[in-house]
């Protein structure tokens, strides 16, 4: 049985897909077999941050319709062995997705593909698209970025969470896990920007998994169309490495928070 | 951010930036991305056929939705879209 693992946060724009990317690759390099699947149907994403773009000939709206296999859907990663990605749709709408077919394709990667992980990139907002991301998970990595509006979305979300997956319908519950991106430590110190502990334990009280320093590797990342973890130099890519180790249950210490200690003539002169 | 003297005189420059990497895949993609196909999705050629149907029937009867014929091709960089209606027989 594959565990199923959502990516949402609401808010657009706070690092869903870098994150789906770069954890779907993490859980893959460790051997697991792993698929991601872009549920961002009319504006995919994942296949260009993944750098699969070229290879695409059907899509999950393919699949859910009947016009392809899901074997033929599925795009191998260009280096990882036991990774694939089920792209969205370019030019469909997002009522294209049923619910019956999203399970079928849940249940055929799960049971007849032998998937260990299947990680649902999902699509901003909390409409249908959104929802159907979430529906069948086991757990959850809600993003988000240390900023009053995107905190509040994720809070929404948390909310729905809670009450419209599959898990709670029949009595359980989506384990969830907060991963806070762009964290800029210098601007928490100085009080400009919401610190670590007030968005995890004091807002929105989910356990954290992980803290992704802003980073220009992400964007020099996305540009070449590489998951950031690919990226072991730097902070975003070991700290995505990080996640994934704490997820599959290892003890693994926060890194790359710590504030630049201020030189002695910025002190002086330095407002 | 300029380019000190010294790194424009010794700094090599043939690996291209990411930058260019990045404008060089999105060339590729928005160039072959087919505009009109997002415009015109399989389901609104089937809205549009049955609303030329409603029209087409207010001076012919009879016309069924599979007598409308919709084609949409593309020759020499020119999008066309051939539509065909078969009316019924004279009664």
């Amino acid at each position: 049985m594959a565990k199923i693992i959502v990516v949402t946060s609401g808010k657009g724009g706070v690092g869903k897909t870098t994150t789906s990317a770069s954890f779907g690759a993490g859980l893959a390099k460790r051997g697991f077999k792993t698929v991601i699947i872009d549920f961002d149907v009319g504006l995919r994403n994942l296949d260009l941050i993944m750098g699969c773009e070229n290879r695409i000939v059907y899509d999950f709206v393919d699949v859910i319709s009947g016009n392809a296999k899901l074997t033929q859907a599925l795009v191998k990663d260009k280096q990882l062995e036991n990774l694939y990605i089920l792209p969205a749709s370019q030019t469909r709408d997002k009522d294209a997705l049923t619910d019956e077919g999203v399970a079928a394709v849940m249940k055929e990667l799960s049971e007849d593909l032998g998937f260990d992980y299947i990680v649902c990139d999902s699509p901003a907002g909390i409409e249908r698209g959104a929802q159907l991301a979430m529906y069948h998970a086991d757990e959850a990595l809600i993003v988000t970025n240390p900023e009053v509006s995107s905190v509040r979305d994720s809070d929404r979300i948390i909310g729905i969470l809670q009450s419209r997956t599959k898990r709670v319908e029949e009595g359980g519950s989506v384990k969830e896990h907060l991963i806070i991106t762009r964290y800029n430590p210098e601007r928490a110190a100085q009080g400009e920007m919401m610190d670590i502990d007030t968005i995890a334990n004091e807002i929105l009280r989910v356990p954290l998994i992980g803290v992704i320093p802003e980073s220009n590797a992400v964007l020099e990342a996305s540009n070449h169309g590489q998951p950031v973890i690919h990226y072991p130099e730097s902070a975003a890519g070991q700290c995505y490495e990080d996640i994934v180790a704490r997820f599959l249950g290892e003890e693994r210490p926060l890194r790359h928070l710590e504030v630049k200690k201020k030189g002695f003539f910025a002190k002086l002169f330095g407002g | 951010m300029k380019k000190g003297f010294w790194a424009s005189l010794f700094g090599g420059n043939d690996t291209p930036s990411s930058a260019d990497i990045a404008k060089d895949r999105l060339k590729v993609i928005v160039a072959s991305s087919d505009r009109l196909n997002t415009r015109l999705t399989a389901d609104r050629i089937e809205q549009m056929k049955r609303e030329i149907l409603q029209v087409v029937n207010k001076y012919v009867n009879g016309v069924q939705i599979s007598d409308v014929n919709i084609n949409h091709h593309h020759e020499d960089n020119i999008d066309m879209l051939e539509m065909s209606i078969s009316l019924p027989d004279r009664k």
